[in-house]
């Protein structure tokens, strides 16, 4: 495992030349470049505003504003372990040619969704500036919340994108997984509408606490739960563990099978 | 005595080999139910003995499927063996055959950027070298043009100016010379013959007897994943011409 980071290090070049291919690729010849990524879950925000408080409406404090605070990082979750399952198969031509570690290659498109998070993040944090609602102290947890996201998203997109190789039917059924479970997290809801019977079921959904944790740090003014926090980064570490373990389970039959 | 570069002992290389592949749940699931198992193993190098020294040229010939580029990918680490032990020393140049491993959609100097990468050169090491892979490949203003636009040749160009132009330890080349003109080629020659006298191990898959002879020191003859026959060129190579003549 130690190792393993350390390899990662020897190659950071690598990882560097995929991130500019990687950002170039996503936005060559599109004219609003890299606002799409913030384009699009605006999108979202605007369809799901307009449903809870014109149609069906619903009790929370500044909706529109909090569907923007959730959103992001469901956007951030969401489209990074899609762009990521099918990298290695895509890169095929790499892994078939020279040895290096194959986890850079999804590595690096999950930190190009996450240069996009932060850019997003950015943005919103000029709106809520403009608003009058910040910058407060909470804000400091901020890189503490991308930190956890970021560790929970990497092992998952590792272990995906190699299995994928071997197993085709991974995107499909990745993608209704992620419509479903877009519902199992507190985006277009907050904790408050749980009721306290399935609450606890919520500790033991790290991405749903870090989703928590930005509405409420962004937008309800209250500090998360630490308890919880702290749980959620124990469960993000160990997912990431054992996806880089049966990582290294399969990783030298993906060459093969490409 | 030269230093030893590469010693592979009593390797074997197993390929699983499925047919029609069950790549969706729906067939594997029907194969599941059916009990059936359309796997099948693939002896791909069968007991492989082989030591290579510093600066020694090495061929390797066969027919098709003999295990050659198998063999190539194992000592680039690309495959790991299923028994026996390998050990390299040394920097071992991308296997580029055909120079298919080029991602099409990205222009010659983004490749090799990428592969600079790879190899593990940084960002600046590389662009300190591309003035001259840009010399040695002719492809001047090509360079800037997506991979896609290259025709065969070319990409040969830019895969052998690349492999050769980074200093390899050792320079590991797949047919790759095939689809050369003869002009680029004798520049190949002359230039893996430049970097031979500089220590770097060479290893050549070809189905060209002509360059295996002028370049090589010593051809491994492979057929059916076991070395069929090891020695100087001429004498392998004549065996290897008897042995297709029959077939």
């Amino acid at each position: 495992m130690l190792g393993q980071i350390k390899n990662i290090f020897k190659f950071r070049e690598l990882l560097l030349a995929l991130l500019v291919r990687g950002f170039k690729a996503k936005y060559k010849n599109s004219f609003l470049g890299i606002f799409w990524s913030f384009l699009n879950p605006l999108a979202n925000v605007l369809i799901f505003a307009f449903i809870f408080t014109m149609i069906i409406r619903i009790n929370i404090k500044d909706y529109p504003l909090y569907l923007l605070c959730t959103i992001l990082p469901w956007t951030f979750f969401n489209s990074a372990l899609i762009n990521s399952v099918v990298s290695i198969f895509e890169d095929s031509h790499f892994v078939k040619n020279t040895a290096f570690p194959l986890e850079i290659i999804p590595l690096a498109v999950v930190i190009v969704n996450l240069v996009n998070f932060v850019i997003d993040l950015v943005i919103l944090a000029v709106v809520l500036f403009f608003l009058g609602r910040g910058p407060g102290h909470l804000w400091f947890y901020l890189p503490f919340l991308i930190f956890i996201e970021f560790i929970l998203i990497s092992g998952l997109s590792i272990f995906f994108s190699a299995v994928y190789v071997i197993f085709r039917d991974l995107n499909f059924i990745l993608n209704i997984i992620l419509r479903l479970f877009f519902y199992f997290v507190p985006v277009i809801y907050t904790l408050d509408f749980v009721p306290e019977g399935f609450r606890l079921l919520y500790f033991f959904n790290p991405l749903a606490v870090i989703i928590d944790g930005y509405a409420k740090v962004l937008i309800q003014g209250l500090r998360p739960d630490s308890t919880m926090l702290f749980a959620s980064l124990l469960q993000s570490v160990l997912i990431f563990v054992a996806c880089c373990i049966l990582f290294n389970r399969i990783r030298r039959i993906i060459p093969e099978r490409l | 005595m030269a230093q030893e570069v590469i010693r592979i002992e009593n390797l074997t290389k197993i390929f699983r080999v499925v047919h029609e592949p069950p790549l969706t749940f729906q067939k594997a699931l029907h194969n599941f139910l059916e009990r059936k198992n359309n796997c099948q193993e693939l002896l791909a190098l069968k007991n492989i003995n082989l030591v290579i020294f510093e600066s020694e040229a090495v061929g390797l010939i066969g027919a098709n499927a003999s295990g050659k580029t198998t063999l190539l990918r194992i000592i680039a680490d690309i495959y790991a063996p299923s028994s026996g032990a390998i050990n390299v020393k040394g920097k071992v140049s991308p296997s580029l055959e055909l120079g298919s491993g080029f991602c099409m959609e990205f222009t010659g100097i983004e490749n090799l950027y990428l592969y600079g990468a790879i190899f593990g050169l940084s960002r600046k090491a590389i662009g300190r070298k591309i003035p001259q892979i840009k010399e040695f490949s002719e492809l001047g203003d090509f360079l800037d043009v997506p991979l896609r636009q290259y025709s065969f040749g070319m990409r040969m160009r830019l895969a052998f100016s690349l492999a050769a132009n980074i200093n390899p330890d050792i320079l590991l080349i797949d047919e790759m010379l095939a689809v050369g003109d003869l002009s680029f080629k004798e520049k190949c020659f002359k230039k893996i013959k430049e970097l031979k006298s500089t220590g770097m191990t060479l290893l050549l898959v070809s189905h060209n007897m002509d360059e295996i002879s002028r370049l090589c020191d010593r051809v491994v003859m492979l057929d059916g994943g076991e070395i069929k026959k090891s020695g100087p060129a001429g004498e392998v190579i004549g065996e290897y011409n008897k042995f297709m003549g029959s077939k």
